[in-house]
């Protein structure tokens, strides 16, 4: 029977799932999930790109991450486990994703090849506090590196 | 070649004590371990060849083309100065050709020198209507490339495209100031042609765009191994009594 996930709040999809089921939920790589409920070998939730459209995955296809849950029940909200600094990164690279697309097709040549440096340079910063292998010094260097380029990037 | 270097600095690092333990040393690191090594030590997950982000990239591929494609048009509808190269003249004459912003037709007309490009009601100017292209060519295969049978450097052929219309008999001549125009336009007239864009300049572009998406869908997998084949899928839930209904909230 369908039970409510305590722990297996949030995960990241591993594989593609074609949802090649009954009421399956269609998943690409990288996508992250929010889980409501499972059975046996199966989990309900939705992708947060798609809120709206619920449907079920195999447990197998999401690595799970640590969350924090509050309000837990039908309306949850789950919000996952990491340095804030990270999630912030995260969200304003996507954002600017969107924009950097919109520089290339509008020919902002200078603006585009700027802020694509910018991009990859908070990637690696990003991947290097993820790391797990940075001192408490040089994790205060890549934060203050990581909030230097953030302001760059709002003007 | 690169590989072999690694086996070979791998081996070395471990310090065998002889040719023999050398060989068998060098042996147990065969070709794929060693490519296993490299993915996971050195490369990041985008940059790997593995199966299922090949497979990603790939998805990612049509919708980046058709960036690709709006750029070409919107840079062709802001248009662009070309030269007509006269053995005759000093000076070479200008002209610019211009995309209408519905896209159905090329507007091109002379230029004077220090004239800023024109607006499309300005000057006496020349039309082909889009519908009327019948064919791009480029290079050596130009009307105005076979003309001097040969005698044209290099660099003004792979400057060099036309545009054949109504009927094929006429021909518009293009000699681009840059490859990068040349690009622009062959690629732009492709588009309006409903054919697959080709140039150097779209593919370096699109491994730009594509490098960058591919790595921001990889963010949250940091440090998350990815199976390289699908795993297996459990048999259909016995039943789909869920605990929480949505009907109401979605409706």
């Amino acid at each position: 029977m369908w039970t409510p996930t305590e722990d297996e709040k949030i995960g990241v999809v591993v594989c593609s799932f074609r949802g090649s089921v009954s009421l399956g939920l269609t998943l690409e790589l990288g996508e992250t999930v929010h889980i409501l409920e499972k059975c046996e070998g199966w989990y309900r939730g939705f992708s947060t790109k798609k809120p709206s459209i619920k449907g079920i995955f195999p447990a197998g296809y999401v690595h799970l991450k640590k969350a924090v849950v509050t309000n837990r029940g039908q309306y949850e909200t789950v919000v996952p486990l990491e340095d804030p600094i990270i999630t912030e990164v995260t969200s304003t690279l996507q954002e600017w994703s969107v924009l950097w697309k919109q520089l290339y097709v509008k020919h902002k040549v200078d603006l585009f090849y700027k802020l694509r440096h910018v991009m990859n340079e908070l990637i690696d910063l990003r991947r290097q506090l993820l790391s797990g292998h940075l001192t408490q010094d040089q994790v205060r260097e890549v934060k203050r590196h990581i909030t230097v380029r953030l302001d760059w990037g709002n003007e | 070649m690169q590989v072999v270097r690694e086996q070979i600095t791998r081996t070395l690092s471990s310090k065998p004590t002889s040719l023999e333990l050398f060989k068998n040393k060098v042996n147990a690191l065969n070709y794929s371990e060693i490519l296993k090594l490299r993915q996971t030590e050195r490369l990041h997950q985008e940059e790997t060849l593995a199966p299922p982000v090949l497979e990603l990239k790939e998805r990612l591929k049509p919708e980046l083309l058709e960036l690709i494609r709006q750029q070409r048009l919107n840079r062709l509808c802001h248009g662009t100065l070309f030269r007509k190269i006269s053995s005759r003249r000093r000076q070479d004459k200008l002209w610019y050709c211009r995309l209408s912003p519905n896209h159905k037709v090329l507007h091109y007309g002379d230029v004077e020198e220090d004239m800023e490009m024109p607006s499309i009601e300005a000057l006496q100017e020349r039309v082909i209507p889009v519908a009327d292209i019948k064919n791009v060519v480029m290079g050596k295969d130009c009307p105005h490339m076979k003309e001097n049978k040969g005698k044209q450097t290099k660099e003004v052929l792979d400057l060099a495209f036309s545009i054949t219309y109504d009927v094929e008999e006429y021909s518009l001549n293009f000699i681009a100031s840059s490859r990068t125009d040349f690009c622009l336009w062959t690629d732009g007239l492709s588009v309006l042609l409903g054919k697959e864009m080709s140039s150097e300049s779209m593919r370096s572009e699109l491994e730009i765009l594509l490098s960058m998406e591919i790595k921001l869908r990889l963010l949250d997998l940091e440090n998350v191994p990815i199976p390289d084949t699908a795993p297996p899928i459990p048999k259909p839930p016995s039943n789909f009594n869920f605990c929480y209904d949505f009907s109401q909230a979605e409706q």
